[in-house]
């Protein structure tokens, strides 16, 4: 199972008892406060604001490094590329040949990689806080058709089953001789075809008695269903998206009608 | 006294109003879609120093495209993609990402399931040699070769169409059943890799290098996955042949 984690933890922070709608509203909001915001510090405090969320989930410190180990290595990236592709601006630190390293140039590829930091580490708080099935039932109560929130439902539940069935593949052809792990990569991803037809046939076979069942079960007899629990915003959820509203506009008010240079 | 069964009992209600996909369709894009979601996971492989990852969900995108259709490559194809950058740890991707694969489904599976015949490969044929003719032109220039520049284009396109289409007779009926199936695939992947091109170096804002960086990944992966799509679409109908009544 190379790099597949399930982030959510459990816990009983003030964050995991959110309605999962708001927290789905948020993220989206503090995301638009991370693309609007151009100016280094106030993504500095946006990134400040982030990391005491995600402080306060309370998530085991091995999933959150092993996230933030790798978001690190796109941020050092994004700053090492920039100023080869931007040469505008003084003071011209280094040239060599057509590269142009300029200051300027510099910073704000450091602002772009804070920009990037706030914007995976907001999703990271959602991650962590809410489980799968929260995330499919809010968003039906967002609106999305029920068939298609059952569908993610059961996307979400067949998915470490068929990582399982990979693997079991994987080991099953290995033991028939067959090589994954050698060759270039265009002979490595002709030889993941022996995996895929197995996996592929074995849940086309899934999906047909899933609908057998789906239908024995009355799927779809009544149009106006009703839910075994129910998501109701209470008080707190209520003060939680004002709030978060208030830091997106805010901000917002002062860039584009008072002019600050946020 | 007879019981009469039928006088009795209510009418019986019909099995499925509208408004809701059948239960065969639930089922079947759940697990397609998590089948795209377990492929990116399960041959997840960080390729540094890029945000690098190289996966072959791409495969299982055209897979569902080609055998399901546009519908089943666009929901499949986004929202598994973004599900697997979702959970892999990617979720600010995951919105580019449901759009680009989307787009790529969406286009794959239509293309892809075009009757191809002779009018197709024509048509194919007849254009690249247009787009060749005036590409050359516009590089080089109809000076370069002593020539008047109609009669440059128009040598050109007949060269270049000509000899497609003389390919093409030659490999015999099986490439018109292959065109679509291979137009599909490349103009699909070539929505994909430009939507997340321009999508991190305008919307995300990463810098035009990473974005660039990104470029020859994407293509490698759509490559590599087309054409094990289009293999895992013919051979998994070979070997599970009620497939094509799901």
């Amino acid at each position: 199972m190379a790099g597949f984690i399930d982030l959510y933890t459990e816990g009983d922070t003030f964050l995991h008892r959110m309605d999962p709608r708001v927290k789905i509203a948020s993220v989206l909001l503090l995301s638009a406060l991370g693309l609007m915001l151009s100016n280094l510090y106030s993504l500095l405090i946006l990134m400040g604001f982030i990391f005491l969320l995600l402080f306060l989930t309370r998530a085991s410190l091995g999933k959150t490094s092993l996230a933030l180990k790798a978001l690190l290595r796109v941020m050092m990236l994004i700053v090492a590329l920039w100023p080869i592709f931007d040469p505008s601006g003084t003071p011209v630190i280094a040239s060599l040949g057509p590269v142009t390293i300029t200051e300027p140039a510099i910073w704000r590829g450091v602002t772009s990689a804070v920009r990037v930091g706030c914007l995976a580490t907001v999703w990271y708080i959602l991650m962590l806080t809410t489980s799968q099935r929260d995330m499919v039932r809010a968003l039906v109560k967002l609106g999305l058709r029920f068939d298609f929130g059952l569908a993610l439902s059961i996307s979400l539940r067949f998915l470490p089953t068929f990582v399982l069935t990979i693997e079991s593949i994987k080991d099953a052809q290995r033991a028939r001789g067959l090589e994954l792990d050698r060759g270039g990569i265009l002979k490595r991803a002709r030889n993941y075809v022996a995996v895929l037809v197995p996996t592929i046939v074995s849940a086309l076979r899934t999906a047909e008695t899933l609908s057998l069942a789906l239908q024995s079960r009355a799927y779809g007899a009544r149009a106006d269903r009703t839910y075994l629990r129910d998501l109701s915003m209470r008080r707190s959820d209520a003060v939680a998206i004002a709030a978060v509203v208030t830091i997106l506009v805010v901000p917002a008010v002062m860039k584009y009608m008072l002019g600050y240079e946020l | 006294m007879a019981i009469n069964p039928g006088t009795e009992q209510t009418p019986p209600r019909p099995p499925k109003p509208a408004g809701f996909v059948s239960p065969r369709t639930v089922a079947l894009y759940g697990i397609l879609a998590a089948l795209t979601t377990a492929i990116t996971c399960a041959s997840y492989t960080p390729f540094s120093p890029t945000k690098g990852y190289f996966n072959l969900g791409e495969s299982m995108v055209f897979f569902s495209a080609l055998v399901f259709g546009w519908r089943a490559g666009a929901i499949c194809g986004g929202i598994g993609s973004a599900a697997a950058d979702i959970l892999l740890g990617w979720g600010m991707f995951a919105p580019l990402t449901l759009v680009a694969k989307g787009a790529e489904g969406l286009i794959a599976g239509t293309i892809g399931r075009m009757k191809g015949g002779w009018a197709m490969s024509a048509t194919i044929a007849l254009l690249a040699g247009l787009l060749v003719a005036m590409g050359l032109s516009y590089l080089t220039g109809a000076e370069a070769y002593g020539m008047d520049e109609l009669l440059f284009l128009i040598m050109v396109f007949l060269a270049v169409s000509a000899t497609l289409l003389l390919v093409m007779y030659l490999l015999g009926e099986k490439v018109h059943k292959a065109t679509p199936i291979v137009l599909g695939i490349a103009i699909g992947g070539t929505v994909m890799v430009i939507t997340y091109f321009l999508g991190e170096w305008l919307v995300l804002d990463v810098g035009l290098g990473k974005a660039l960086l990104e470029v020859p990944i994407n293509v490698l992966q759509v490559t590599l996955g087309g054409t094990i799509g289009a293999l895992l679409s013919y051979y998994v109908k070979k070997s599970y042949p009620r497939i094509t009544r799901m």
